[in-house]
């Protein structure tokens, strides 16, 4: 079964016609050519594949394409500027990355943390980031690149 | 994943419509965490999804500590972890929404969603249980509201009871004075969605003694359940070693827990004996009881 479907994409309106069975994920990676949400656990698990919708994380492989019409999704393309994100550079200074696949979602998750709380400890932002999995750097690097973003942006 | 068709009814009459012209194979699609999952593997026949997110009164809340709130089934974990009544007024619940460790499961998982999946492991069930919560259910029969404890053993032993029915709100009844509700859980690891065992103990204080008691255990029975005979026993007077040490033999009459990968019988019993015990002594802290 297919629907239209007409969603603001990084600021930008997209219109595409999904099947009912195609996830958001999909529609991301497949359709639209954006691979930066990347698919791992594909059940709701390990974070990799977070975007935003409607400025609040989710797991994009959980979302059914067809429920995202009307509403508004980023993904870490979206980051994408002139210079590099301040907290994908403090993700890079801190060395909060080493094969890369969790970055993606992290860096949304940070970003919609940074969006509520501006100043966040380093306990908020494990709690934050409690839905994102990384299985290289041990997590230390990640919350310390968090921090220094914070105080990038002030 | 199966093919199906997809509604966004703005309306309950439109949704109920929908699911009853389509009969067993349709879906009620809310935040989708347990659904989407399902719908990857196959394991539910789907022909229809109504999704339920687009109608209003679904979404709405109304905190009144005291004529009783009414909280509307789609309303996301986080959307009432973050609220300032339910924070005030039903801390436990609150505390169990903000508990489940993914932000973006907080996100998307509702309070409809976490009743009709109902979970034998539910820390948010057992908070709602600790408040009386009842359920405004939608049917070929009409409105009608049911207690939550009834509805949750029902729909145990019945699935289908799910099937062309819209629940659409949480009914919370108005506070009682110097209530408290107190939860304790054991979790296998860090962000463990469920605690594998939890014990949730609740009641209001006056002179000396407990009124009002409420008394679940979660993980350990097929469903979740009061144990009426315990919290009667917490009632009769003061609140002795004595009386807590019958309390809990009561209890331990109650639990008839199997081996699961988790937890042998024998240890689930043990830590559910011994989180009660720690859940009463929360709330005798948190009532100022201390003694
Ligand atoms: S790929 Fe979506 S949570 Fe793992
Ligand atoms: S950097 Fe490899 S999983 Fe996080």
């Amino acid at each position: 079964m297919k629907y239209p479907i007409s969603f603001h994409l990084n600021g930008k309106i997209v219109s595409l016609e999904v099947s009912t069975q195609e996830t958001l994920l999909d529609a991301l990676r497949q359709r639209l050519g954006l691979t930066g949400a990347k698919e791992a656990c594909n059940e709701g698990n390990c974070g990799a594949c977070t975007v935003l919708l409607n400025s609040a994380p989710v797991y994009a492989c959980m979302v059914l394409a067809v429920e995202v019409d009307g509403s508004a999704v980023e993904t870490v393309e979206g980051m994408e500027g002139e210079e590099l994100h301040p907290l994908q550079k403090a993700l890079i200074d801190q060395h909060g990355l080493q094969c890369g696949y969790c970055s993606p979602g992290i860096l949304l998750t940070a970003q919609a943390l940074l969006a509520h709380n501006s100043r966040p400890n380093k306990t908020q932002i494990r709690e934050a980031l409690a839905g994102n999995l990384c299985r290289c750097t041990g997590y230390t690097d990640i919350i310390k690149a968090v921090q220094v973003a914070s105080r990038a942006r002030r | 994943m199966l093919s199906y068709h997809y509604v966004r009814p703005r309306l309950l009459p439109e949704a109920l419509a929908a699911l009853q012209r389509e009969g067993a194979e349709a879906r009620v699609l809310a935040g989708g965490t347990t659904l989407v999952r399902q719908l990857k593997q196959q394991r539910v026949p789907v022909s229809l999804l109504v999704d339920i997110k687009h109608i209003p009164d679904l979404h709405s809340i109304r905190i009144d500590s005291r004529s009783g709130s009414r909280i509307g089934t789609t309303l996301t974990l986080e959307e009432l972890a973050a609220h300032a009544g339910v924070q005030k007024y039903y801390p436990l619940l609150a505390e169990a929404c903000a508990a489940v460790p993914a932000w973006q499961v907080r996100n998307r998982a509702t309070l409809g969603g976490e009743i009709c999946v109902g979970s034998r492991r539910s820390a948010i069930l057992a908070a709602l249980l600790c408040y009386e919560a009842a359920v405004t259910l939608h049917g070929a029969a009409g409105e009608q509201v049911r207690p939550l404890s009834d509805f949750i053993r029902d729909v145990y032993s019945d699935k289908s009871l799910l099937h062309g029915v819209l629940l659409s709100h949480i009914l919370l009844g108005p506070r009682l004075r110097r209530f408290g509700a107190v939860f304790r859980g054991l979790y296998q690891y860090p962000g463990q969605r469920h605690p594998v065992v939890g014990a949730a103990v609740a009641a209001s204080y006056y002179e000396g003694n407990f009124q009002h008691a409420r008394v679940i255990i979660s993980g350990v029975n097929p469903h979740l359940q009061r144990y009426t005979d315990v919290e009667q026993i917490l009632m009769e007077g003061t609140l002795d070693e004595d009386r807590l040490q019958r309390a809990a033999v009561e209890l331990g009459q109650a639990l008839h827990p199997v081996d699961t990968t988790q937890a042998s019988a024998e240890y689930q019993r043990a830590m559910a004996l011994h989180l009660f015990r720690q859940a009463v002594q929360g709330l005798r802290t948190q009532l100022g009881n201390s003694k």
